[in-house]
């Protein structure tokens, strides 16, 4: 689909509506079960940073590691997440999967 | 054309798992648990940790694999549960303000009276949550160094 200049695949529409939604939720104060507004909002900003650094046939990795990252954000600490995100996207371009 | 896909997934799984746990080593190692801020003594934290997980991995795995070992932990553990008993007929004596011992030669028992000991409260934020630390006032531990063991803000 293309919005102005920029072409968004089906993935990355979801993601935009899925950070739409959860800044929704902060906004309003809506609580979400088990999982932190603020944690999946930074994570979210952080996804679409990186999303767009990345061509589209890297898009089975990117959210392998998108889904694992929300789970550990119910149980591990926000900085601690954070770096198992950058760490996990250096290894994987070391190891040449994206 | 199943197997490269095959080994494309063990790859991803592979780096999930190594950057977990590299994560949670550079969590507590390299920077003050749960925050950006760097360690002071960065090198020093690593080469422990290095050293503490191999002779923790040696010791399990001659325990795991030689009989021996495995017989002398055994006795080991025995000895100094007979030591502790036989330690219980001993009275205490007072080492410094609050702290007792006794020993026999072969086992130590230490008895720490919290209510005799002259403490400085220091009040933390950790997690989010406030932590009250006492520490004995003649103790040379500084706010900075509490800050930095326990992670506080």
């Amino acid at each position: 689909m293309y919005l102005g200049p920029f072409y968004f695949d089906t993935k990355e529409i979801f993601l935009v509506l899925a950070a739409i939604l959860v800044a929704l939720s902060l906004y309003f104060g809506w609580s979400l079960i088990w999982f932190n507004p603020r944690t999946l909002l930074m994570l979210i900003v952080l996804m679409l940073i990186t999303k767009g650094l990345l061509p589209a046939i890297h898009n089975e990795a990117f959210f392998i590691l998108a889904i694992v990252t929300i789970f550990l954000s119910l149980y591990l600490p926000l900085f601690q997440i954070v770096l198992f995100y950058f760490i996990s996207f250096a290894l994987f371009r070391l190891l040449k999967v994206i | 054309m199943i197997i490269p896909k095959l080994k494309q997934y063990l790859k991803i799984f592979a780096v999930l798992v190594l950057a977990f746990f590299i994560a949670s080593a550079f969590n507590s190692e390299v920077f003050i648990r749960n925050t950006p801020v760097l360690r002071s003594n960065i090198i020093g934290n690593i080469a422990l940790k290095i050293n503490s997980t191999r002779s923790s991995f040696t010791r399990s795995l001659a325990l795991l694999l030689k009989p021996q070992v495995r017989q002398a932990n055994q006795l080991a553990k025995e000895q100094g549960k007979k030591a502790i008993e036989a330690l219980a007929t001993l009275p205490f004596k007072q080492v410094s303000k609050g702290t007792y011992a006794k020993t026999n030669g072969t086992a130590t028992i230490t008895l720490v009276k919290l209510g005799e000991i002259e403490v400085m409260e220091y009040t933390f934020v950790i997690n989010g949550e406030t932590v009250k630390i006492h520490v004995p006032k003649d103790a040379n531990i500084t706010e900075a160094q509490l800050r930095e063991q326990y992670g506080a803000k």
